[in-house]
């Protein structure tokens, strides 16, 4: 059993235009000290996903269906009371963007405090020492604790952020887009520190982006996510040099390659659908380029290509038969 | 061909001075100065692309804001097709220069006023530029235009408003109105960071084709080196106001000399896992540029600096094959092409 395991999630929106569905039927594991790459373009329900299992969707969502089992406990069956005992305590998230919407007029470590106090993770008493503790970890001198956040550059904001998100001591952080706004340097810096937290804490992270080379950089397993659905989970190795789905393959030759910088980028033409237009079948079909007749008419169901290995397309089912009889 | 050069930067530099508050004032403190570009001298033939690399801070806006007679220079020379850059934006000639050389943001969500349609964001300019006979002839102008930057079919595009586009059409957007005065000098500030991976490549693709097809001279500005990479002929890598290696792409990346070209290309993510690497992460970001770092101004991070490093600074050395590096270290290191 994993520590995090989704089953079967589906989300809906409840809007005054109608009713959209923005994940359906989302499978993804997570094992302690591991960490998992969720990919996929602006707009394919990732960020969605993850407020659902973190319980934190905005009023029009609606997990329609689905488990989200943190250690074995469902958290979309908790009373609220309940949840309390896990949300941030157990299970935790980076927002995006969240290092820009720091309080600018108060300090960041009253701010830090301030998570302290209210999940009485710490005595009142003990919280400034629990504060300094904290932006050690992350890699901010605790002097600056009584700094504002303007006086902060980017990185370190972010730092503080991660800080107040491990603030609870909780086994699960979800990122989303930790390092998207920040240079090349401080992106790299981010993502060392999230990888000594992860050793040191034995934590196991779920890294949202649209950067595959991040998540190459950091990742053991990868979810491709396209529509609201998967379209490929495969570990990391597998997924950057076998992947099977149209949708993986083209994401990998939209993304420049430092290593072969002349070799030419494909972008995919065209957007993700949009949930009140959804196709009726592969939701990629539109984009996809090698489907075939029945891509737009039957939903791909997921098939095990290889152990581990599992992909949303109809054209692969030839890969999983050929899978299954050796 | 001399003539050959569309633009000369030579020697720019560009101070901004820090205020001082009033108690500052009073006490009579000395006038400190930001020293965003340092020194700094290039050229670039017709239809070339440079990149300008580097962190926040090390200068590289500011020297496309200078390069279009956007912000004045402090020192040096500006030329663009032999006429100078900052006389022009102060004569009767300042249209001609805003006609000839055109800026794109990073941001395609704020550069784009969102009461006004997409034929207007395009059209305005020609107007100003009085570069349309009829309003039929500006119609048409602007529908090339936006083909031109691949909004196809143009006529389905131009009533629309920005809230109605995706972040890669408007950018399109803003590149048609930069292309309808048919520009012969382009600066694209980070034109891709905003913008979703799988559109990014869009978006580069597009840049090379317009210097294919209308043999536009470009500067690409990003901190990004694999796509500096893909786009560029030559690349010139800053930091804190200079230029610290410059030349052929494939020579400044295939064998990076100075010390911070090497950590910067170290630390971009590599889309495989099996050529995972070791980073080079520079710690902390770069010093203020008020009070610069004696000797080279790299020496605080750099992992390689000895005792000369922070006395002397670094000149750029010509190493062959137009590629030039300012390090003590660039000419002994030959042949260790990074990490």
């Amino acid at each position: 059993m994993s520590l995090l395991e989704v089953r079967d999630l589906t989300v809906e929106y409840h809007t005054k235009d109608g009713v959209f569905c923005a994940v359906e039927n989302l499978n993804l594991d997570l094992d302690q000290g591991k960490s998992l790459g969720v990919v996929g373009e602006s707009g394919c329900g990732k960020t969605t996903a993850m407020l659902a299992v973190m319980r934190l969707l905005p009023e029009a969502g609606r997990i329609v269906s689905g488990q989200v089992f943190l250690a074995g406990v469902d958290l979309l069956r908790l009373p609220l009371g309940e949840l309390r005992k896990y949300r941030w305590k157990k299970i935790s998230m980076i927002f995006q963007g969240a290092m820009n919407a720091l309080n600018p007029v108060r300090t960041v470590g009253s701010q830090i405090e301030e998570v302290l106090l209210l999940h009485d993770t710490v005595a009142r008493g003990k919280a400034k020492a629990e504060v300094a503790r904290l932006l050690d970890l992350v890699g901010v001198s605790p002097a600056r604790a009584n700094q504002y956040p303007h006086e902060y550059s980017g990185g370190m904001r972010q730092r503080a952020v991660i800080a107040m998100a491990l603030a609870c001591q909780p086994q699960v952080i979800i990122a989303d887009e930790p390092t998207t706004a920040l240079d090349v340097m401080v992106q790299a810096q981010i993502l060392d520190l999230l990888q000594e937290l992860q050793r040191e804490l034995d934590l196991s992270i779920i890294m949202v982006t649209h950067d595959l080379g991040v998540v190459a950089e950091l990742c053991d397993d990868v979810l491709v996510m396209y529509g609201g659905r998967m379209a490929e989970w495969a570990d990391i190795d597998r997924i950057y040099n076998h992947a099977v789905h149209p949708y993986t393959r083209r994401l990998l030759h939209a993304f420049p390659d430092i290593d072969d910088p002349r070799a030419a980028l494909a972008s995919i033409p065209g957007h993700p659908p949009p949930l009140d237009n959804l196709p009726p079948g592969c939701r990629f079909e539109p984009r996809c380029g090698v489907g075939v007749g029945r891509c737009s008419r039957q939903i791909p169901q997921t098939i095990e290509v290889a152990p581990g290995h599992l992909v949303c397309c109809l054209l692969a089912e030839g890969e999983g038969s050929r899978h299954a009889q050796q | 061909m001399p003539n050959n050069e569309v633009l000369v930067v030579k020697d720019l530099r560009k101070l901004f001075p820090v205020r001082r508050g009033i108690a500052g004032a009073l006490r009579r403190q000395p006038q400190r100065w930001v020293h965003a570009v340092d020194g700094i001298s290039f050229t670039l033939k017709q239809g070339e692309i440079l990149a300008l690399v580097g962190e926040s801070g090390s200068g590289k806006t500011t020297t496309g804001l200078c390069t279009l007679g956007l912000v004045e220079p402090t020192e040096g020379y500006i030329q663009l097709q032999g006429d100078d850059v900052v006389e022009m934006a102060h004569s009767r000639r300042r249209k001609e220069l805003r006609r000839k050389a055109q800026l794109i943001f990073q941001d395609p969500y704020e550069s784009l006023n969102p009461r006004q349609t997409v034929f207007r964001a395009v059209s305005e300019a020609l107007g100003v530029h009085r570069l349309a006979t009829s309003h039929s002839d500006k119609v048409e102008k602007a529908m090339v235009a936006l083909e031109d930057a691949g909004l196809k079919p143009a006529s389905a595009f131009l009533d629309r408003y920005p809230q109605q586009l995706s972040g890669g059409q408007r950018q399109r957007v803003v590149i048609a109105s930069a292309l309808v005065l048919d520009p012969v000098y382009l600066v694209a500030d980070e034109p891709v960071s905003m913008l979703d991976v799988s559109i990014r490549a869009e978006i580069l693709n597009l840049l090379l084709r317009l210097r294919e097809q209308h043999s536009i001279t470009m500067i690409y500005i990003t901190h990004d080196l694999a796509s500096a990479a893909y786009i560029a002929d030559r690349v010139a890598v800053m930091y804190l106001g200079s230029i610290v290696e410059i030349g052929p792409a494939d020579t400044v990346l295939g064998d990076p000399r100075h010390p911070y070209t090497r950590s910067l290309m170290s630390v971009i993510p590599v889309p495989n896992p099996r050529r995972r690497r070791t980073r080079m992460v520079l710690q902390g970001e770069t010093p203020d540029p008020i009070d610069l770092p004696s000797g080279c101004r790299f020496h605080p991070r750099c992992p390689e600096a000895f005792a000369l490093c922070p006395k002397v600074q670094p000149k750029l050395e010509e190493l062959g094959d137009d590629h030039q590096a300012a390090c003590l270290l660039a000419s002994a290191t030959e042949g260790s092409a990074g990490p």
